[in-house]
């Protein structure tokens, strides 16, 4: 198969501007009669929505949530990046490109990074005209802050909260339309498949969540804004809910799914605490700035953190990263914290932490300023675990947090089925291997405030409307395999409850296609999974009916999926035989246990197909080329 | 929005000898929407946003400031039975009789702040009701949920008052619950007047009726205590800076009043006040 | 550590409900309320018994779907948490616990724990909202806002819409939710072409839901997890005598 990612003409600074000004549009009368249907609320979905509905199209609107708002971009925290340059420190559109794709280890497109880049200025404008209360200077200016991978403060934050706020603005943009009657919301609805008719996304199947009835949409065009799969691995920072069925449903009718393996795992989570643990809590970045990470030097020490004497102690970042120390990037970060809980020296009852020290900045600056700077993160931690920080050392451990694989998109962010759009997390398209800080927020937002409303009009310009008719055969045919999976899974009736299968999954996920892989490790992962699938549909233990709200039936579905997936993330991590930003193979390290990437065999996109059920998933390729920048190995030391 | 809307016109009628219909009384209440007007929609809307929650909030506070004023300058009065002889509070009653419009407009007016009081607290309370139909099996702690026990007790508090304020209008002012106060009549500076100073401690003589009313300046107490810090909650005066003062503010009406008012029954038992 | 659970078991909107009692067992005290929940569920699955439906997201305190009252107090005992934010050290061992769905009429009870929030997202669809297009907007620096001004907006908007306030009100007023909405816009210059409209239209909106009035008793202030002050309350009423006064 030929991936064509539509790459526009020309210089790339001058690509986005010229394809704006050479894309095709629909008229403004026509516009209503074009129905497109807008799958999750996070911040791509909510703003594409509100955004399309502005322009005049028809909108439907869907969220598995009791509300638009409890989409998980709710929970970032710490900000979003936008090249203002108001801080006069040099910053440009140039600089936040140059800073993405490096961040990325040059495993994403040049051209859609720096479109990124290029849109990033308007977002701010934008939600600051829709009142999200950005922090600000006395002089009632813009106040920014730094974040990893950059030299230059370009994040701009809202306390520990700019997820909150940047949603609650795309939702109160999507509420407003929803009031005028340009969108239909239709919360608590779970999309479980897509129709695709005579080779284009053409509609959804749903599920209500509280009667249960499944339901086919039709629609001009479909809009996946669903986010990531992190909750692959069980326990992540994600929201309990996140989960992969819509892409991963969209996949099995033909969408490529790019990168799976692309996992960022961030270093300062609050560790496990036991085996009933449901979610993991980020700790802000922002800690490293004053702690010092730390693990005793002697295998199996007892004593407690404050009994160790500092001779005793191995402050592992500083010592492999002297340049860095304990601000070293995320994955090096994580990868060096998991490395020393590998060798026995972790700390905490699952030996599976390690220490995040104050006393060093408590004794250099006074409590008070401590206090000052991290008294919401030390209540937070307090609020977990029961400890004090400004006491004993807080534990912390990686944990899986953003996925930068998702479908296959193109330039205009279509997929490879033509009318099929896939924004946000949701799609795999511009942080490459590894994403930086604050830039999250920035693509969810990009691509559903100023890219897609620009895009889809080129594609919906070549299409009929097709109307809300849902009887052609695609559909009923969609309809019945949703029918038939929903009855299956609550036929089983099995043994054992959903959550056992997901924590298996998880813990295997996380064992073999974690911080560091292994040939060896991913084989014995895919046979793991291959097993645990099977178990699945034959033990698996769901209560209750179809027929109202069913929870168990929800998770059900999520998992199995989950399941497919977690087999095609090990395979993807197989096939690329290279370590680079988050994917750290341990056969590809360099003699001091570095990302050794391969740049001549690998500098691609990943993009696999569905080849039906219980054949082998098939691998594409789209090659990467770097005219603007030149390849370069990231160094830390 | 002129006078005549406001209702002014229909207050002027029956200021001078007119009488107080339902109609009248209503176009005061809602400021008169004139049905002529061209701008007869807005003013609907008026109307619409007056019997909103917030609306009807706003009418239970301003009548309930209003009420306010009227006890505390009602207290002043009646702290004059201390003032060492009858004449005093006898020439302050007779002052105020010898106005008869003005008196009864103030009567009216009265009345009507009072109707409105009672229009928006029961039609507030009723929604509440019903916006509430469940409660929780396990009450909550309550630290923690804020609950006072004058707070949740204002219904029920008001609706005591007001059959005490009947009472006692029966009792001072219509003179029906004794029949011997219109024959009491004393002379000061040469004019015959009521003797209130009689009525009082006649009045309070009898136990149990100074008993009920301590108990229902007590209810006052409580009614107030809640309802002069909520208020400034309405006015949207109350942040977090004032809102000790407000609720220290609250307490010391609230017991101002009652010490005032009560005190007077309270002398009348022990004997300070005597005929 | 063991713990004697009440919870209110409903099969639908239509049916009645009952508690129904469930021990706790083998719990720790560094479990959250809600993992200890997780447990009881897969034990209920295993016996071949539904689940208890109950609403949880991110289960981090900022999704406001977590909902339940905990012994008669929306989202448990402790101030400033939601109920996701609630670990059972917070309890004593052998304590009975009765969890209840948040109680309003305009909330209504979907199943179990689960009650019908939708009544929120009208409000906010009624006009708590700057009524700006995408792409529309001038520069971000073009209006200064004061650091207090921007501060104190953010503390109004900090409101995750988790229903806390209509479920400790004893009247079930929205009135802290909606005055958060309301301050917020219209604390930002951004917000002032609407102030006096919105406030009109969203409260229009809240009576309609069928919410109580506020009788400033202010739970609500007291188990918002997100701590807004009643202060945003004032401030609503104030606006809304000016939208009045603007009619005239």
């Amino acid at each position: 198969m030929k991936l064509d990612a539509r790459i526009p003409a020309g210089p790339l600074a001058e690509k986005w501007t010229r394809f704006k000004a050479n894309v095709r549009l629909v008229s403004p009368a026509n516009k209503r009669k074009y129905e497109v249907i807008v799958v999750g609320t996070g911040l791509a979905g909510a703003s594409a929505a509100a955004s399309l509905a502005e322009l005049g199209y028809q909108v439907k609107s869907f969220c598995f949530q009791d509300s638009p708002r409890r989409a998980h971009s709710i929970a970032a925290q710490g900000g979003i990046n936008a090249a203002k340059n108001y801080q006069n420190d040099g910053d440009s559109v140039r600089r936040l490109f140059q800073d993405t794709i490096k961040g990325g280890d040059f495993r994403s497109r040049e051209a859609n990074v720096h479109r990124l880049a290029e849109v990033s200025v308007n977002i701010i404008d934008q939600c600051v005209a829709q009142g999200v209360p950005f922090a600000r200077e006395y002089g009632g200016m813009l106040a920014n802050r730094s974040f990893g991978g950059a030299q230059v403060s370009r994040t701009f934050y809202a306390r520990g909260a700019t997820g909150q706020q940047l949603l609650l603005g795309a939702y109160q943009a999507l509420s407003r339309q929803i009031g005028l009657g340009k969108v239909t919301m239709m919360p608590r609805h779970e999309m479980l498949d897509l129709v695709v008719e005579e080779g284009q996304a053409k509609g959804i199947v749903t599920r209500h969540l509280v009667t249960g009835e499944l339901k086919t949409h039709a629609a001009d065009a479909v809009l996946l804004c669903t986010g990531g799969y992190g909750n692959a691995y069980y326990l992540s920072t994600y929201a309990r809910g996140s989960n992969v069925t819509a892409t991963w449903r969209a996949h099995r009718r033909g969408a490529l799914f790019s990168n799976p393996c692309f996992t960022q795992i961030h270093p300062t989570c609050i560790p496990v605490t036991g085996e009933y643990q449901s979610k993991l809590t980020l700790m802000s970045e922002s800690l490293r700035n004053d702690g010092r990470c730390w693990v005793p030097k002697a295998k199996g020490e007892q004593r407690a953190a404050v009994q160790i004497p500092e001779g005793e102690r191995d402050y592992f970042l500083e010592r492999m990263y002297p340049s860095y120390g304990n601000l070293a990037p995320r994955d090096i970060a994580s990868r060096a914290a998991k490395r020393v809980c590998d060798e026995g020296r972790g700390v905490g009852p699952t030996g599976l932490g390690v220490y995040l020290d104050f006393s060093e900045a408590i004794g250099r600056l006074g409590e008070a300023t401590v206090r000052e700077r991290y008294a919401n993160l030390f209540a937070m931690y307090h609020e977990i675990t029961g400890e004090s920080a400004y006491e004993s050392p807080m534990r912390i451990f990686p944990a899986v947090h953003y996925t930068m694989g998702g479908l296959w998109v193109d330039y205009h962010l279509m997929s490879n089925i033509p009318g099929l759009f896939v924004l946000g997390e949701a799609n795999f398209s511009d942080h490459g291997a590894n994403r930086l800080g604050a830039s999250a927020l920035m693509q969810g937002l990009a691509d559903g405030y100023f890219v897609l409303p620009y895009t889809i009009g080129d594609y919906l310009s070549q299409q009929k409307p097709r109307g809300e008719k849902t009887d052609g055969p695609a559909f009923q045919e969609a309809m019945g395999a949703t029918q038939a999976r929903t009855k299956k899974l609550l036929g089983v009736n099995g043994r054992k409850p959903v959550s056992e299968f997901h924590r298996k999954l998880g813990k295997t996920l996380w064992d073999t296609c974690g911080m560091s892989r292994t040939k060896k490790g991913l084989e014995e992962g895919l046979a793991i999974l291959g097993g645990l699938r099977e178990e699945f549909w034959k033990d698996v233990k769901v209560p209750g009916s179809g027929a109202d709200l069913n929870q168990s039936l929800e998770k059900a579905g999520r998992v199995a999926d989950f399941l497919e997936l977690g087999e095609l993330m090990c395979r993807d991590a197989l096939e690329r035989e290279e370590s680079c930003g988050c994917h750290f193979r341990e056969e590809h390290q360099t003699s001091d246990g570095e990302c050794a990437r391969k740049d001549a065999e690998h500098s691609y996109v990943s993009a696999w197909e569905f080849k039906g059920e219980g054949k082998s998933e098939v691998r594409h390729t789209e090659p990467l080329s770097f005219e603007e920048l030149a390849l370069a190995t990231r160094s830390y030391k | 929005m002129t006078l005549e809307r406001l209702g002014f016109e229909t207050l002027f009628s029956y200021r001078s000898g007119g009488i107080l219909t339902v109609e009248a009384l209503e176009s005061i209440l809602f400021l008169a929407p004139s049905l002529q007007t061209d701008d007869f929609l807005m003013n609907k809307e008026i109307l619409r946003m007056i019997q909103s929650s917030i609306g009807r909030k706003w009418i239970v506070a301003v009548t309930g400031v209003l009420m306010i004023g009227f006890v505390v300058v009602h207290m002043t009065g009646n702290l004059q039975m201390f003032a060492g002889t009858p004449d005093k509070i006898n020439g302050y009653a007779h002052l105020l009789k010898s106005y008869p419009l003005v008196l009864w407009s103030f009567r009216l007016g009265l009345l009507a702040t009072a109707a409105l009081h009672i229009w928006g607290t029961i039609s507030l309370a009723r929604e509440n009701r019903i916006a509430k139909p469940v409660g929780y099996a396990v009450a909550g702690r309550k630290s923690r949920l804020q609950v006072t026990l004058t707070s949740v007790t204002m219904v029920i508090s008001g609706i005591i008052l007001l059959g005490f304020i009947i009472f006692h209008l029966l009792h001072f002012t219509a003179q029906v619950v004794d029949r011997s106060y219109a024959s009491m009549e004393t002379v000061v500076g040469g004019v015959t007047m009521p003797d209130v100073y009689r009525m009082v401690v006649t009045g309070f003589s009898k136990p149990w009726i100074s008993l009920f009313y301590v108990v229902a300046m007590a209810l006052l107490f409580s009614h107030l205590r809640h309802g002069a810090a909520s208020v400034w909650q309405t006015f949207g005066l109350r942040d977090r800076n004032s809102a000790q003062f407000i609720e220290m503010g609250s307490w010391i009406l609230a017991t101002v009043l009652f010490l005032g008012f009560s005190s007077i029954p309270v002398a009348v038992l022990l004997g300070v006040l005597k005929l | 550590m063991k713990l004697h659970l009440r919870v209110w078991r409903q099969q639908s909107r239509q049916s009645e409900g009952s508690f129904v009692t469930y021990e706790a067992d083998g719990l720790t005290p560094n479990m959250s309320f809600l993992e200890m929940l997780d447990v009881v569920n897969d034990r209920l699955t295993k016996e071949g018994q539904e689940p208890i439906a109950f609403e949880h997201d991110c289960r981090e305190g900022i999704c406001g779907s977590c909902a339940m009252a905990i012994n008669g107090e929306p989202h448990g005992p402790n101030a400033g948490a939601t109920t996701c934010q609630v670990y059972l050290r917070s309890f004593r061992d052998g304590q009975t616990l009765t969890v209840e769905p948040w109680r309003a009429k305009a909330f209504p009870v979907i199943k179990d724990l689960v009650a019908d929030r939708s009544a929120f997202d009208r409000i906010i669809q009624s006009g708590g909202f700057v009524s700006v297009g995408t792409g529309q907007a001038p520069d971000a620096n073009a209006i200064p806002i004061g650091k207090g001004i921007a501060e104190k907006a953010f503390d109004a908007a900090h409101c995750i819409g988790c229903g806390a306030c209509v479920a400790a009100c004893r009247n079930s007023s929205a009135m802290l939710f909606v005055a958060a909405k309301v301050s917020h816009l219209g604390l930002l210059p951004q917000g002032q072409t609407e102030r006096k409209q919105r406030v009109q239209k969203m409260v229009a909106a809240m009576d309609a839901e069928g919410f109580g009035n506020c009788s400033n008793q202010y739970a609500c202030e007291a188990v918002c997890p997100k701590e807004i002050s009643v202060e945003m309350i004032a401030r609503m009423n104030r606006d809304y005598a000016g939208a009045v006064v603007d009619q005239i």
